[in-house]
């Protein structure tokens, strides 16, 4: 993440240019954060069940 | 006297046919060892609020000595290079060294890992302060990083051992997590006066803190039980292969920016990491004692647990990184100015997390970390109308509260789903995937 970011403010020489990159950055945070918003909802799908207690134990057997 | 607070070296019953009767620590403590309810008794506060300020000062020192590269670039003539390792240093003993730690805490023994762990830190940091040769300080930053590896999955897996799974441990895991944040964004203030006064106190504030837990805990946590490991079957390839894969994979992603992505250097350093992890893999899928047991990530939460942190921290890390530049770049804030920018998302976090707890019982984590990435998305797309004349109520404001609320309802949520459900004696490993999950994601860069 910090590379693409670091990449994208690298050649910022002046505040329109580090602004256009910036723009660019946040949309790949703004990206990201969707992403997690989609692993949560998938696991809320999945489950439907409301309490962490009723998810399974990690099972000790076998890789 | 009543006993230390003790993790449990037994297997947890599952969750299913665990009682979650009220009870009063020492005396509610069962058979099994953990303890069980949310009335706790002063020595179990005094032992919580002791593992708390372990990682409190872990994230007071990474924030506070980014605040102090200037001064100490300044202070000490070091190049772009060497600056950079300061923070690179702490990163590769960091993300190098999680991993092993995570299991060394559960095959040697928490409380022996976090304060050997613990005393590593002061003295690296007693060293930090008073040392001027640029090598001797990045050396020290390395420690830090290495120490940070050990203490951090130890603390949070003597919680989760110490803790039933249930009320107790969720409002055990929102203190702890609160007072990891809390330390970031305390540094980011602190670190800025400090380095006011010198870049050194921001080595040196540390130490004493570092000391006094020092002191109190071995009255306040008690011995290692023995664990279920097997004497003699120490998994040493495997540690050998996750260690060098790792410690190369982070040197690789340091040196990048600077050797280029596409470099010959950079492109056979990621391969001969791969190939180290490679060979791990497979030496931990053959080996009848494995150093870390794959099958964990087999349980369809924990691997949302750690792909969760790793969104929050990338996500937010990365944030920072771009705020911090617009706000000193563009608007011309200054280090304490853009401190006391982010101060309101940090006080969120920081009063907000301890209230996890009780939220986590009554609705689960999955409703939480939807609600904690839909404020984060928000917070973000609300910092793309950043220009060269921002208001401050209207859209800086806005963006930390969110992001604030983001973090203190996403962070203690991973951090419990992905310890959920773990036995005991692989607690020590889940929590050193759940910290390598987030570190890995948030690489901090500095720029000159």
């Amino acid at each position: 993440v910090s590379a693409v970011i670091g990449n994208s403010t690298a050649s910022a020489g002046n505040a329109e240019a580090f602004l256009h990159d910036a723009h660019t950055a946040v949309g790949v945070v703004t990206g990201i954060a969707a992403l997690g918003l989609v692993s949560a909802l998938s696991g809320l799908t999945l489950r439907r069940r409301p309490a962490l207690a009723a998810e399974p134990a990690v099972s000790r057997s076998g890789l | 006297m009543a006993r230390p607070l003790s993790p449990s070296a037994s297997p947890s019953p599952s969750p299913a046919h665990r009682p979650e009767a009220q009870g009063i620590d020492d005396a509610s403590r069962r058979a099994d060892h953990h303890v069980t309810g949310e009335q706790w008794s002063r020595r179990t506060w005094a032992a919580l609020f002791l593992l708390c300020g372990v990682l409190f000062l872990d994230g007071l020192d990474v924030s506070m000595v980014g605040v102090a590269l200037p001064s100490i670039r300044e202070d000490l003539g070091l190049s772009t290079a060497q600056l950079q390792w300061i923070v690179s240093g702490y990163v590769l003993g960091y993300g190098g060294l999680l991993l092993l730690g995570g299991r060394a805490a559960d095959l040697v023994g928490r409380r022996k890992i976090l304060l050997i762990g613990l005393s590593v830190f002061t003295v690296a940091s007693l060293l930090g302060g008073l040392v001027s040769d640029p090598n001797l300080l990045i050396a020290t930053r390395f420690l830090k990083g290495a120490s940070a590896a050990f203490t951090a999955p130890a603390g949070l897996s003597y919680i989760t051992t110490t803790f039933a799974e249930g009320p107790g441990r969720n409002r055990a895991l929102s203190v702890y997590t609160a007072f990891g944040a809390s330390g970031f964004s305390s540094g980011l203030i602190l670190g800025g006066l400090l380095t006011e006064a010198g870049w050194r106190f921001t080595f040196l504030l540390p130490v004493p803190f570092a000391l006094l837990i020092l002191a109190l805990a071995p009255r306040l946590l008690a011995k290692d039980a023995p664990s279920e490991r097997q004497r003699g079957a120490f998994d040493l390839p495997g540690a050998v292969t996750i260690t060098a894969g790792m410690l190369l994979f982070v040197r690789t992603i340091v040196r990048a920016p600077e050797a280029g992505w596409t470099s010959a250097t950079t492109i056979a350093s990621f391969s001969i990491a791969a190939a180290l992890l490679a060979a791990f893999v497979t030496i931990e899928r053959r080996t009848r004692q494995p150093l870390v047991r794959l099958g964990i990530l087999n349980a369809g939460h924990i691997k949302r647990a750690n792909l969760g942190a790793m969104a929050i921290a990338g996500s937010y890390f990365g944030f920072q990184f771009i705020a911090t530049l617009y706000l000193q770049s563009v608007l011309g804030w200054s280090a304490l100015e853009t401190a006391l920018a982010f101060l309101p998302a940090g006080l969120l976090v920081a009063f907000g997390s301890t209230r996890v707890g009780p939220l986590v019982n009554r609705v689960g984590t999955g409703p939480l970390l939807i609600a904690s990435f839909a404020a984060f998305a928000a917070g973000y797309a609300l910092f793309l109308r950043a220009d060269t004349d921002p208001t401050y109520l209207t859209m800086i404001l806005p963006t930390m509260v969110l992001i604030g609320i983001g973090f203190a309802l996403g962070f203690p949520s991973v951090n419990m789903q992905g310890t959920t459900g773990v036995e005991d004696h692989e607690q020590g490993l889940a929590s050193g995937l759940i910290n390598t999950s987030s570190r890995s994601a948030a690489r901090p860069r500095w720029r000159s």
